[in-house]
């Protein structure tokens, strides 16, 4: 009888790998190996052609010494922070707009959500019409309000602010979908407690709203920061990092560096730069939840 | 973008704008063009992006599932140090490894290929994250009885645990489904350039094709016609999973 269990818990082991085995042996083929290879990498000079030679810490002195690495640096940890606290405020009040009572509300979730369904790259395209400086309903917009007409992706200025505006656009109904789900969660009960505490809104935003979504919102700025330094797509799509490298960010500049330079070195140099700071900034964002819980 | 889809150039230029055209000003010449024209791919990339966002999110589902029941309910050597490892690997960003992914993919001789798209698509750590808090709160008496009856572990999984955790079944599907569908930067980087594989490349692809072809400008509606057509699946699939969407990213997000 023990002979017998002791052979089933042996082939529910090995069924329990078996079940494991694709996952993992996939995972390990396409991150793990690729991950290592980035790492060992970033220390050689790699040309397109894949002949290495070791190259020390040469390729991250050229990440931080470099005009356009550091430029590119800059212009992440700039779209980075405008981009978070506008992206935590802009989903936070629309989350709890949706979450009032009205009629028609199912409705105009659905539109509130729409951007997140539609597709990044298409949505993308239809602001290249919108940001159009001759002919977009944008700036016909400020010409009816008395303002001049912006150049918004032509001039350095204005290029990074309507990445932002684009992000924005998408990723704040994603996040916001995340925080009502979160918000419809807080117990009615605390609010009325709070009302009969003589608590106003704002009062009630603060203690009652606000720590209970707190971890979540943590959990929000913690993504919407990765994904912001991150940023490729509308870069890539818009600009193409111009004008004058004024939206050049570190994923589209590893991506270039890598497919038109072909210093493969140097490129995963930068994306292992990319790899530490994000592995930084979930440290410490895991700290941060972990204060607030409790 | 419905309007611009349905205008012709001449109208798009038309000022001031007129929101809402009426019906005999409309045309299907955009969309037509989209099937008809020889310069644009359109519906072999709508089979390339359908077949490559399917293919992954049935992979993922399966892999996921199998993999995420078998941390959750089976007795596996190294459970814990396996699932470190997976929530570890959820942290890594793909840009950071994507150039020797690539390079990966291409010793595979894998490159233009089908399986070279969908490979890196197929398996995602998160989804078995997912896929293993979903089943682990599948009801342990459930599989006891199960295992007593003498059903293998295969049985009970795919008929038994995968329906009980049917929403985080639908949650993975979904989810890998728009990223297959919205997968932009690897199919770029692992196909031919210019050949514009899947429907976001084809988006893109509309928007130089004017200026290359001589135009002064962008055919705007043509443009609007395509993205048109690319979001129309997304939006489908969204309605059909957007309950367990939110409510799998929810907890995934929050007790992860």
């Amino acid at each position: 009888m023990t002979n017998r269990s002791a052979w089933d818990r042996g082939r529910e082991r090995v069924t329990a790998m078996a079940f494991l085995f694709p996952a993992m042996s996939v995972l390990t083929i396409t991150l793990l190996i690729p991950l290592l290879l980035s790492v060992g990498l970033s220390f050689t000079h790699c040309s397109r052609f894949l002949s290495i030679s070791p190259a020390g810490l040469s390729n991250y002195k050229t990440v931080l010494s470099s005009h356009l690495t550091l430029k590119s640096l800059r212009n992440t940890a700039c779209f980075t922070t405008i981009f978070v606290p506008c992206n935590a405020v802009l989903a936070m009040s629309l989350a709890m707009l949706l979450n009032e009572r009205a009629r028609g509300i199912r409705l105009v979730r659905l539109v509130c959500f729409a951007p997140v369904a539609l597709s990044g790259i298409a949505a993308i395209s239809v602001f290249r019409f919108l940001l159009d400086p001759d002919f977009g309903p944008l700036n016909s917009l400020l010409a009816a309000l008395g303002f001049a007409p912006i150049h918004w992706l032509g001039s350095e200025t204005w290029a990074m602010p309507s990445m932002v505006m684009i992000t924005l656009w998408k990723s704040s109904a994603f996040f916001a979908i995340i925080l009502l789900a979160t918000l419809q969660d807080v117990p009615v009960s605390l609010y009325e407690a709070a009302r009969v505490d003589g608590a106003g809104r704002v009062r009630q935003f603060l203690h009652v709203t606000l720590p209970g979504v707190a971890p979540v919102l943590i959990t929000v700025i913690a993504l919407s920061t990765i994904g912001a330094l991150r940023i490729f797509e509308p870069m890539y799509v818009l600009t193409s990092g111009g004008p004058n490298d004024a939206t050049q960010t570190i994923t589209l500049l590893a991506y270039r560096t890598a497919f038109q330079s072909g210093d493969i070195g140097l490129a995963n140099a930068i994306c292992c730069s990319l790899l530490a700071s994000i592995i930084v900034l979930t440290l410490i964002f895991n700290g941060l939840s972990r204060l607030v819980r409790r | 973008m419905i309007r611009g889809a349905l205008i012709d150039q001449g109208m798009w230029m038309h000022r001031p704008i007129i929101l809402l055209p009426s019906p005999k000003m409309l045309t299907l010449r955009a969309i037509g063009n989209c099937f008809t024209s020889q310069r644009i791919h359109l519906v072999r990339a709508l089979i390339n992006t359908t077949a490559v966002a399917s293919l992954s999110a049935i992979l993922n589902v399966i892999y996921a599932s199998m993999g995420g029941f078998a941390l959750a309910k089976m007795r596996v050597p190294f459970r814990g140090s396996i699932i470190a490892l997976l929530v570890l690997m959820i942290m890594v960003p793909f840009e950071a490894m994507m150039i020797s992914l690539f390079l990966v993919i291409a010793k595979m001789h894998l490159f233009n290929t089908l399986a070279g798209i969908v490979l890196p698509l197929s398996v995602s750590a998160f989804n078995v994250v997912l896929m293993w808090k979903f089943l682990s709160r599948v009801p342990d008496e459930l599989i006891e009885a199960a295992v007593i009856d003498g059903a293998d572990w295969g049985t009970i999984l795919f008929r038994l645990a995968m329906p009980v955790a049917a929403p985080g079944v639908a949650t993975v599907f979904v989810l890998s489904f728009v990223w297959g569908w919205e997968a932009f930067i690897w199919p770029l980087m692992i196909t031919d350039p210019g050949s514009d594989f899947n429907v976001v490349q084809q988006v893109l692809a509309a928007q130089t094709r004017g200026t290359l072809a001589g135009g002064i400008d962008v055919d705007w509606p043509q443009l609007m016609a395509i993205a048109l057509i690319a979001t129309i699946p997304m939006f489908a699939v969204f309605a059909f999973g957007q309950r367990f969407f939110v409510a799998g990213l929810t907890q995934g997000a929050v007790k992860g």
